[in-house]
């Protein structure tokens, strides 16, 4: 389970760095193919504005030479003005042309080629200003000679020759970078659609995880589901064994202490009847006047006084002791057949009350009992409680030194669901050997110098069982015992919780 | 049951010979001379009363009451009280049962059925001779009806 969801964590944080890196290249490339084809774009306008501008140029000088030629035929000073201005452009277009050579993105047209240009350029206009000089030093002949010569058309073929020439250069580039241009748009697209492609590749493969993923966690969780319904079957039936387990045990104690009693009834019966007789026949043998001294009827006496009725009295004390046990063990099983019926309890009270019932012992010992702090209150079934500080308080009280003068201390406190109390001794305290056997009935522990069967504390610890509880011993044996009484807080809900 | 023409028969059910002597004592102690007539399991019992028939004509005429204890061997007394009860012939006659358990489910249960008086055995022998001696002065007084 665990490590499944480890690998669909591992495979989408796969898929998220593809995803991502994907991405990445295609802004990459992007950006670089854009700024190259800005740069494709830029060159083209270049070469293309260079052309415009050569054409310009190279218009320029026709001009200025066509307006020499009107000037030169019908002398009148406003034919010039086409000249004039062509002079003015010129090297306002000669510096564009240069800055726009030098605007390319690689050097593409050599500077030489364009000075060549320009000095063709100059030596044509140069060959026009020098026709006007002759024209405005009247020499009109001498003009006349130089506009018929071949000169200003050989120099205007030279100009045009070189203008062609670099116009085919920028031609050349503007389409160059035009082809660059358009593979590099193409290339663009075909990365996007690429990158796009991968995209929702990976966004169709994360989704069909996800939603295996989904699938499996809610297989996962109606396995769980199943898992629980069964869990919650087993702890039923187990409780339920554990009940009819304790029930049968209860059934059996009864049925036991029960069934142990009627031969009981028969021997303390026929005990009495023996006793009865024994006396007919003790007044008989006295009766007869028999004597005593006579050493074979010594022994009837003996037997009619003393051995019969000493045998009887064995018999009947053990027979009481044993009865007094089983009345015990019927008294534990009643105790644990009692149906619990839990109310609010203040148990600073009852405890007082506990303490108050057997007063007189704490006194006749000396020992001061006190409640430390306030105790929690429970829902509990109140003799039951009452049974278990009360055998508490009683061994407590019973079980004091002479060493030191007695000190009973009873605190409480809540841990979780349940409400913990402390009965603390100074008295002569438990071995640890002894922690557990005390616990068990009739067992008894330390010097057996005071009245007791050993039921107190198996009954003490069967009913705080019973409340939900336990009872737990601490004592290093010689500076005092403490019990702690652990029972629910609520025994009304835990009775509740165990029915459903 | 002095003054009866008829004498009556105690039928007393116990498995416990032990106890069925001790109870049979402290009857006699009562000045109880009747027949007593002592069972030890629910089938001889039964026998005795319904015959090998099981219609229970055998006890037409008998004039007796039923000492019934409850913790028999082969069956349990309150199957031999709804028996005596349910029966045409034997459902007038007084049962008085007489056992260990004091459960009240049981003691209602006994009622129920038609037993005529429960006693519980005290488990004390002291206590549970005096009991049955007080039982056999109630029986000394009791008036039984002749089956019929």
């Amino acid at each position: 389970m665990f490590r499944k969801s480890r690998r669909f964590v591992g495979y989408n944080l796969v898929f998220l760095a593809f995803g991502v890196f994907a991405l990445l290249i295609m802004v990459i490339t992007s950006v670089l193919y854009s700024n190259r084809t800005q740069t494709y774009a830029a060159d083209a306008l270049t070469a293309a504005r260079l052309d415009a501008l050569l054409l310009k140029y190279q218009s320029d000088l026709v001009d200025a030479e066509t307006s020499l030629r009107g000037y030169q035929l019908v002398r009148r000073e406003d034919y010039l003005a086409p000249y004039r201005d062509a002079l003015a452009e010129i090297p306002g277009d000669a510096k564009a042309i240069r800055d726009n050579t030098a605007a390319f993105s690689r050097p593409e047209i050599a500077p030489a080629l364009i000075d060549e240009l320009f000095r063709l350029g100059e030596a044509k206009l140069a060959l026009v200003r020098g026709t006007l000089e002759t024209l405005r030093a009247g020499d009109t002949d001498a003009a006349a000679m130089m506009s018929a010569s071949d000169r200003g058309k050989v120099a205007m073929d030279a100009v045009r020759a070189k203008v062609d020439q670099v116009q085919r250069v920028a031609e050349s580039i503007r389409t160059r970078q035009a082809d660059n241009m358009r593979e590099a748009s193409s290339t663009l697209t075909t990365l996007i659609a690429l990158g796009v492609g991968m995209i929702v590749t990976l966004a169709v493969a994360a989704t069909l995880f996800i939603v295996r993923h989904m699938r499996e966690l809610d297989q996962a969780r109606e396995a769980l589901v199943e898992i629980n319904t069964n869990l919650e079957e087993r702890v039923r039936s187990r409780t339920e064994g554990v009940l009819r387990a304790n029930d049968e045990l209860q059934r059996y104690a009864y049925i036991v202490s029960h069934d142990l009693r009627a031969p009981l009834v028969n021997i303390m019966g026929f005990i009495s009847e023996l006793e009865t007789s024994t006396n007919l026949l003790k007044q008989f043998v006295e009766k007869s006047g028999a004597d005593r001294a006579d050493p074979a009827l010594a022994e009837v006496f003996d037997a009619t006084d003393a051995d019969i009725p000493e045998a009887l009295g064995f018999i009947r004390s053990s027979m009481n002791r044993m009865d007094n046990l089983i009345n015990e063990i019927l008294k534990l099983s009643r105790a644990g057949r009692r149906i619990l019926e839990p109310s609010a309890i203040k148990t600073t009270d009852l405890i007082q009350t506990c303490i108050d019932a057997i007063r007189q012992r704490f006194d006749d010992a000396g020992a001061g009992v006190t409640i430390q702090g306030a105790l929690p209150n429970v829902v509990t079934d109140r003799a039951a409680l009452e049974q278990i500080f009360s055998n508490l308080l009683d061994n407590a009280a019973k079980y004091l030194t002479n060493d030191r003068p007695g000190r009973i201390e009873v605190r409480g406190k809540t841990r979780g669901g349940y409400a913990v109390f402390e009965v603390e001794d100074n008295g002569r305290g438990v071995a640890p050997t002894d922690h557990e056997r005390i616990f068990d009935l009739f067992r008894r522990a330390g010097v057996q110098d005071r009245p007791g069967d050993g039921i107190g504390l198996a009954h003490t610890r069967a009913l705080a069982r019973r409340l939900g509880g336990d009872v737990t011993v601490e004592s290093d044996g010689s500076s005092g015992t403490t019990f702690t009484v652990s029972i629910a807080r609520d025994l009304g809900a835990l009775l509740r919780s165990e029915t459903t | 049951m002095m003054k009866d023409p008829r004498p009556v028969s105690i039928i007393m059910v116990e498995d416990d010979e032990g106890h069925a002597r001790l109870i049979e004592k402290n009857i006699r102690r009562a000045g109880v001379n009747n027949e007593i007539l002592a069972f030890r399991d629910g089938t001889s019992v039964l026998d005795y009363l319904f015959g090998a028939d099981k219609s229970g004509h055998v006890s037409i005429g008998r004039t007796f009451l039923v000492l019934l204890d409850l913790n028999l061997p082969d069956m349990t007394g309150i199957d031999i009280l709804a028996r005596i009860k349910a029966n045409e012939n034997t459902r007038r006659t007084p049962v008085i049962v007489l056992t260990t358990t004091d459960d009240q489910r049981e003691i209602q249960r006994c009622y129920d059925l038609g037993a005529n008086v429960y006693i519980t055995k005290p488990l004390n022998y002291e206590s549970f001779a005096n009991a049955i001696r007080q039982l056999g002065l109630f029986l000394a007084v009791m008036q039984v009806p002749e089956t019929d």
